[in-house]
Parts: C-alpha cells; structure tokens; sequence
C-alpha cells in the first residue's frame, strides 16, 4: 500500500473511532474466526440471493405500474398489440420489450427468488440434521421459520404481480382459500381485495406489501439473524483440536471475507447466467388475465407446489351445519396443513429439548447418523412434502406419461401415508447401520484384507487401530447423544436441573416423556444388547 | 472385568462348550479360553507383532495395500501435536483469537510455504480472471449501445448484455476465490468461545433492577392503575381496526350476485355477439357472459359455459328442464377454488377443471365424478326468446364459485 493511501485509511479509521470508540471493536470483528465447511456456505446463498433481489427489484419498481387500469398495448410485442390488459401487464411487457436489459433484469429477479427460497430450506436442512438449531440457538431457528415463510409469501405475491393469465389464477386460488377461512373468511377477501374478486384495487395493495412491507420485515429478520450468529458463533462439526468451547477456523479478515466476497459475486454471476440462457416466467405466452380463461397445465413457481399438491389431493368434504358452509377440501389443505407444518417446524426444538432433557449448550454439530430419531423425523416430512409437490403436478405427470390422472392421484392419495412411514424405518435403519459401522471401526479399527493364522490354529483378520486423532473425533460423534445430562448440564445452578435423581414420572404427560425419551435413544439399548464390550470411555469436551 | 462378570465365565473349555447357548454367551477361542464375543482380534492382540500404520506387513508389497484413506486429514506430527497442544493451553487473550501453524490440524498443505514462481503464477490467474471481468464488462456496454434492442424480440441484446455480466461475475467471483485459496495466508485459527449467558450474580442483578421497577411503578400494589391502564390499552387499537373498514365493502348478499338479469342474452365473451339457436353444433360449447357486461373483470362470477347436447343425451330430468332445445348452461366457476374451468370432453361430457382436475359430469346436472370439489356446478336457467337467442330466465339460484362461511 502506498504512504499516501496508508495514511488515508488510517485517518478515516482514527475518524471514526474518535467518534465511536470503534476501534475495539473492529480489531475483535476483523480476528473473528468462521469455520469452514461446505455446507456452511448455503445461507450465504440465500443472503447473497436476499442482495441481488434488493438491488434488481429497486430496478424494476422503475418501470413497473402497479395499477389495474385498463389501457391498450401497443408496444412492440407484436401478438399482443391492440389487446385491452391491466396496466401492470402493459407495463411488465414495456420493461421487458422496450426497456433494454429489462428482461434480464426481471429474470435475474425471477431466479434469485426461486434460489433464495431453495436456498433456505437447504440450509434449514443442514442445520436440521446436524442439530444446529439446539440451545442456545434456538431463537435463531425461530427467525429462520419466519424467515422461510415470509420468503415464500413473497415469492408469490412477486410473481402474482404481472397480472397476467398464470397468475391472475393464483391469486383467484388464493382469494378462495382465504373465503374458506369460517366466520371472518369473506371479509378478509373483502378487505385484502377490495371488494369482489379480482376487483382494482389488489394489486396496488400487493405492490407495496411485495416491495415494502414484507423485504422490510425480511431486511429486519435477516439482520437479527445474522447478529445472532455474530454473537454466538458459528457452529462446527467435531474434529482435530475442536471442542465445544472453540472455534477453529479461518479468521474474517482477511481470508473469510475475500472468499465470501467472490461467492456473493458468484451467486450474482449464476443467476446472470441462468437470466441469460434459460427462460422464466414468459408473461407475454400466458397472455393478460381474464378470469373467464385459464391455461391447461398452471404451474406455480416451485415452493407453492406443495400447496397445490395439498388442494388438489385432498378428498372433496364440505359440511353444512346451522346455515353455515365450511369447506374442508379448501380450509384443511390450503390453510390448516400449512398451518400445522409450519409451527411444527418451529417449536421442533422445544420438542426435542424436552423430550430428551437437553439443556446443555451445543456448538459442536451431530452427523446425521448420530440421531437416528431426528434424522428420520426429518426424513419422513420431506417425504411428505415431497409427495405433496408430486401431487402439485399430478396432471403433467399423467400427461406426460400417459397415465390415468385419476390412479395417478389416487396412488398420491395412498403414498403419502406409505411413504413416510417407510422414510422413517429405513431412515432410522440406515443411521443405526451407520451407527454401528462407526462403532466398529473405532473399537476395531480398519479391515486391512490381511488374513493371519494365530498359533491355535485361527484365522483372523488383522485390524489395523484407527489414527488417534480420528478415533478421538469418531469418538466425539458417537457419544453426542448419549442420554448423561449430568456431564452435559452447563452448571447453571439456578436451572437446577441435571440428569441425577429425576424422579419416577408422574402423571400422562411424564409418562409420554419418558417413554419419547426412551425412543429416542433406542440406540443406547440396542448397544448394550448386541455388544459386550467393556464400556468405552468417551472423552467428552 | 469386573469380578461379578468373572464369576459368571465358564472356567472349562468343557463347561463352555457345553450348550449352544453356553457357547454363544460365553464364547471361547478354539483353545478353549474364554474370548469376548463379536470381536476379531486387533493387531494390538497379537503378541510379538508391532504394527505401524503404513506398514501393515513386511511381505505386502508397497503397491497393492488397500488405499484405504480414513478422514482427509494427516495424522499428526509430534511437532504439530505439541503446538496444537501449546496454542489450546495458551489462555485466550483479549479478543480470544490465536493464529496456530496449519500444521497443528493435520492441514498438510501450507499456502505459506510455496515455491514464489508458483505464487507469481497464482497471481497471474487471479489476474486474469480480473480481466475477464474488465472484458465482460465492456461486452455488455458494447452490446448495449450497438444492438438493436428489438431484434429478434430482444433476444439477441438479452443475449449480448447478459451473456457479458455472466463473464464479468462469474469472473470476479472466481478471482476473488482463487485469491483467498492461493494466496492469502491458511493458518487456522481458534477462538475461545466464552460462556453463552451471563454470570449468575449479573442475571441475580438485572432481575433485581426489573422486579425494583416493577415495584417503583406499582402495577402489582396499585390495582386501580393497573385496571385503568389495561383498559386504556386494550382500546387503543380500536381507531386502527377502524381505520382498516374502508379497506372495501362488507360481502353482504355480494357473492350471491353474478350480473345475470331475467331476460339477459347469452353473448359470446370473445366476439361479444349473442348466441342463437344454431350457432353451437352438437357436442359444441361456448362461454358466455350476459349482454352489455363490458368487461370479465367487473363480472367475476358471471362466467357461464352453454353446452350444446345431442337430443337425448342429458340424464337429468332437472337439467333438461332448465335448459333449452338441448343447450344447458352451467357457471364456468369452479366450485372448488374457483377457477374458470375449460377443457370439455365431446364423447363422455365431463367437463374437467385445469386447476385441480374437479371433474363434472355435464349430461347428469355436473355431478361431481372426481377431484376435490364437492358441490355440483350451478346451472343457468335459459330460455329461448322469440327471435331465437339464448336469454337467461333470471340469476343463478345458488352462489356461484367457491363455498364460503356465509353461503348457507
């Protein structure tokens, strides 16, 4: 660095801290260390996704009219010139014909939103099956449900926005889910649409919830989560020289920050690419909304699927009691089952504290296999959210396929009991599998092929002993969910609780804790059966 | 072993052997001592050989020993061992933050370390990839001020300017990647993490100054105040729930209402023509709408699909009555979630919803054969008027579309 700059830097930087007392600070910021692992690098995903969308959707609010006035087009999209549409249509079609660049634009928009929202549920994945979300970051995963909601309504009221033929259904579907809601049903639709659907006044109304009102609520969320994490540190897998009260890793400044830097840049570069190349959302195919019109084949945008998969395959139940219509086939799927998937998502580490007793700190991560129990829970509601985004496009399947759209939902209909059933037991199967092979190799060590005959005439295989380092991480893994809250209790004498003397369970509510806690560590009671070997000591951080 | 388990072990290869159970639970060797089950000898077992890793046996020749690799990481050398071992015993210091040797974690490529014509060639990348961004850069500018923005509907300037922001990004990204790994130092680094909470007398004290407050403010002792309060609060939000009633109309007897009159024609909603006896061939349909409705938007409801039979075709005995000459007209609004339902199948009159695949049974009064919705749809009476067209005999006789808390 030159004399001249160096003294510039360092001005501004005494500027500041003359001002902020910052100077501390930074130099913590700045040493701050950030492990590394792969799948580490999947929220960064969604929060570079979160940057592109800001910086394209201030683009495009430039040139889009939020206004269901009816004009005539006449620009240069040649089919649907002279054609009366709303001007929000008119104008998507201006930002993508007339205003060069603006079609890129509006798909780099359109592809940031599909990775943000798959980005998240990956990264909920992985925090999910390594058991991130324990104390004490729980309130993060609170925020990041919010978080995955919030992305998700967005994404539909952005693409709900062009108003043209695809999605003037969707909103049509969801002013009937929101009729279906009982008592206050009709009037939320009412309000929220002005009147009798679709009425002029939604989509000004969408406009600024799509621009202001939920990336605002979503710019707060992000920002406590990623305080959150600043604060308490990102979690690490166990390994060499790891413990539960270390980081080891890569420091921010300057390494971690060029690297993120040139990922931010590199998630901005694929969704330039992808806007480039591959086509989304072509408005000027579908045509202006019509309510008397709809397409063979609507599809939503990909995190809606399941949604629709739910409406389309739930039986046909309606009640008419006291004068008063509740349809069930609309209300359980497009309200309820959401409703109950999502908070069980949300208080599933309440659930999972409770059951087991865990009220140690954690920021030594799980493999998967070191908890069959919640690997396969999870297992099972991705099963059944899969069936459900199956069940979304049930018609181009049997299209496609030439099967019976009838038996293809019916086959839906059954294998969303049948699958996750099945996801669970071989889910759990295979952790316990993996378990047990882990087991082995650390109190056997490796097969090395090599056969050797003892002098009383055996034969056996020689096993080479595992490196000690790797044994000591193996044996880090394998003992994270051994049940011995005594040596986990963070000594926090006001909690006072600890794994010694728990009282035999009184009362139902007991009784089903400790009957949970049992299943969920069945694989305590399964070694102690299958193995005789003297008890391994773990060290345990 | 403890001597209980002692106590329980066969002290004969005979007593043993004696039963298969015996022997499964308590195994012996073939010489007849005792053995722990389910585990094959270790190395460690055998006596007089000393088996070090990577040189599993003399007679094994180098090559063909497994290439089993456990973990990516190195064993440890003992002098990366010790500054492992140093840097954790070192206290942690202010900001908690010790650089150690990469070495320590068994990291066996040190950045650090490299030859500096590799380095000057890691730059060079790093570089160029700089400059690609730079070219990419200059591809979108170029492509934006020379290409025709409407030619080939846009493609080939989306093509230029986006194809060119790729290069750029994808470029940078790249560089700013090749950077980190290449050049930037890898030493890990630990951090002490400290406790997650506070120290036991700061909570003791920050739940003291609360609960001070609290007593201060009086809301436990001072019920009036409290009650008043709780009042005052619980009726702040009214101006705002108020102020959200002009958000639109109260439903009323809205949803029962579609804008079919006694007496309306039938109009085509494309060519906004009325329909006549004649104008649908058999097996033909046509949606329509009521005349002078001007646009779909103001008529959301009112979307009717006319259905021309072929004469006795229509099952229903009720159907046939409310239709005309063999024309039924039905809503075309979904009774399951309201969409416009549109594909029409000639030979077996069911009339499917692209939606979510309701499917109703047109010559049987659209009885519902198949999917989620579960009312049938609303019929349209019509008539034929004297100079043959198609009017309705008035509105529909139930709410049309989707069900809802009021419809009854």
């Amino acid at each position: 660095m030159s004399s001249a700059a160096e003294t510039g830097a360092k001005q501004t930087l005494r500027y500041v801290d003359d001002r902020l007392g910052s100077a501390n600070f930074l130099r913590r910021s700045m040493n701050k260390v950030f492990p590394d692992h792969w799948s580490f690098m999947l929220g960064e995903i969604a929060l570079y996704s979160f940057v592109i969308l800001l910086l394209t959707g201030v683009y495009l609010t430039l040139f889009f009219h939020a206004s269901s006035r009816e004009v005539v087009y006449n620009g240069s999209y040649g089919p649907l010139r002279g054609v009366p549409m709303t001007d929000a249509y008119a104008s998507t079609l201006h930002l993508s014909f007339d205003v060069r660049g603006g079609l890129l634009v509006r798909q780099i928009h359109h592809w940031a939103a599909v990775l943000f929202v798959m980005a998240i549920v990956v990264h909920m994945f992985r925090v999910f099956f390594t058991g991130a979300f324990r104390k004490p970051r729980t309130l993060n995963w609170h925020i990041g449900v919010g978080l995955m909601i919030l992305a998700v309504l967005e994404g539909f009221a952005g693409y709900s926005l062009p108003d043209d033929l695809l999605s003037g259904t969707g909103i049509r579907i969801a002013y009937s889910v929101m009729e279906s809601i009982p008592v206050v049903g009709t009037y939320l639709a009412y309000f929220l649409f002005g009147g009798n659907y679709p009425g002029q006044d939604f989509i000004p109304r969408l406009f600024i919830i799509h621009v202001l009102l939920v990336p605002g609520i979503l710019l707060a969320l992000i920002s406590a989560h990623m305080m959150i994490l600043w604060h308490q540190k990102h979690t690490d897998f166990p390994g060499p020289g790891k413990t539960e009260n270390n980081v080891v890793g890569t420091q921010f400044y300057p390494t971690f920050i060029i690297k993120t830097n040139g990922f931010l840049f590199l998630v901005f570069g694929v969704c330039t690419l992808l806007a480039t190349f591959a086509q989304i959302n072509p408005v000027w195919l579908y045509g202006p909304y019509n309510p008397s019109q709809v397409s063979a084949g609507s599809q939503p945008d990909w995190y809606i699927f399941f949604l629709e998969g739910s409406l389309r395959m739930f039986p046909n139940l309606e009640s008419n009691l006291w004068g008063h219509t509740i349809s069930w086939n609309i209300l359980i799927p497009g309200v309820i089952l959401p409703g109950i998937l999502f908070n069980l998502i949300a208080v599933y580490p309440t659930i999972e504290a409770w059951i087991t007793r865990d009220k140690a700190y954690h920021n030594l991560l799980q493999r998967p296999r070191d908890t069959p129990v919640r690997t396969a829970l999870g297992a099972t509601l991705i099963t059944f959210w899969g069936i459900l985004y199956i069940g979304g496009q049930n018609d181009v399947l049997a299209n496609t396929f030439h099967w019976s759209l009838q038996a293809t939902t019916r086959t839906l209909q059954v294998l969303i009991f049948v699958l996750p059933a099945l996801a669970f037991y071989f889910t759990r199967r295979v952790c316990l599998g993996l378990q047990h092979h882990d087991e082995e190799l650390l109190h056997h060590g490796i097969e090395t092929g090599i056969i050797r005959r003892l002098p009383s005439g055996e034969y056996i295989e020689v096993h080479e002993p595992l490196p000690a380092q790797r044994s000591e991480v193996l044996a880090m893994q394998l003992g994270h969910d051994l049940p011995d809250h005594a040596a986990l209790s963070n000594g926090h004498g006001t909690n006072g609780t600890n794994g010694q003397g728990i009282a035999r369970p009184v009362g139902p509510l007991a009784r089903a804790r400790a009957s949970l806690e049992g299943f969920f560590f069945e694989r305590r009671e399964a070694k102690a059966d299958s193995e005789d070997d003297e008890p391994k000591t773990l060290t345990r951080p | 072993m403890s001597d209980k388990e002692n106590d329980e072990a066969p002290r004969t290869a005979h007593e043993a052997s004696g039963s298969v159970f015996d022997r499964l639970k308590h195994p012996t060797t073939t010489g007849g001592e005792p053995r722990e089950r389910g585990r094959t000898a270790s190395a460690r077992d055998i006596e007089g050989e000393v088996l070090e890793r990577g040189g599993m046996a003399p007679d094994v020749p180098e090559k063909v020993r497994p290439a089993r690799k456990v973990g990516r990481r190195q064993p440890l050398t003992e002098k990366a061992a010790a500054a492992q071992a140093a840097a954790y015993s070192v206290p942690s210091d202010e900001e908690g933050t010790h650089v150690v040797p990469p070495g320590a974690f068994g990291v066996d490529h040190d950045p650090a370390q490299v030859d500096p014509r590799e380095e000057r060639f890691a730059e060079a990348q790093v570089s160029a990839l700089f400059a690609l961004t730079a070219v990419g850069v200059i591809v979108t500018c170029v492509g934006y001020l020379v290409i025709d923005p409407h030619r080939d509907l846009g493609r080939l300037i989306n093509y230029a300017i986006g194809g060119g922001l790729t290069l750029a990004l994808l470029a940078l990204g790249a560089g700013f990647c090749l950077w980190a790994k290449k050049l930037l130092p890898h030493g890990m680094a630990v951090q002490q993490r400290g406790p997650h909470h506070s120290p036991e007398e700061e909570q003791l004290a920050s739940e003291e100054t609360f609960f001070a407050g609290v007593t201060q403010m009086g809301l436990g002792s001072r019920k009036m105040l409290r009650r008043s309060l709780l009042g005052a609060m619980a009726l702040l939000p009214l101006p705002a729930v108020l102020l959200l009633r002009d958000l639109g109309p109260l439903p009323g007897t809205r949803l029962r209402h579609t804008g079919w009159k006694k007496g309306s024609r039938l109009v085509d909603v494309e060519t906004k023509l009325p329909i006549k006896l004649g104008d649908i061939e058999i097996g033909g349909i046509a949606t329509v709408m009521p005349e002078g409705f001007g646009k779909v938007e103001d008529h959301a409801l009112a979307p009717t699909i006319l259905i021309r039979f072929a004469p006795g075709e229509i099952r229903s005995k009720k159907e046939a009555a409310w239709g005309a000459n063999d024309h039924v007209a039905y809503s075309k609004i979904c009774s399951h979630a309201g969409c416009p339902i549109s594909l029409y199948e000639q030979q077996t009159h069911h009339l499917l919803c692209p939606c979510h695949q309701s499917t109703f049974d047109m010559a049987d009064d659209a009885n519902v054969i198949f999917g989620p919705a579960a009312r049938r749809l609303p019929q349209l009476k019509i008539d034929v008027d004297a100079d043959g067209y198609f009017v309705a005999q008035g509105d529909y006789s139930q709410p049309v579309g989707p069900s809802f808390w009021e419809r009854g």
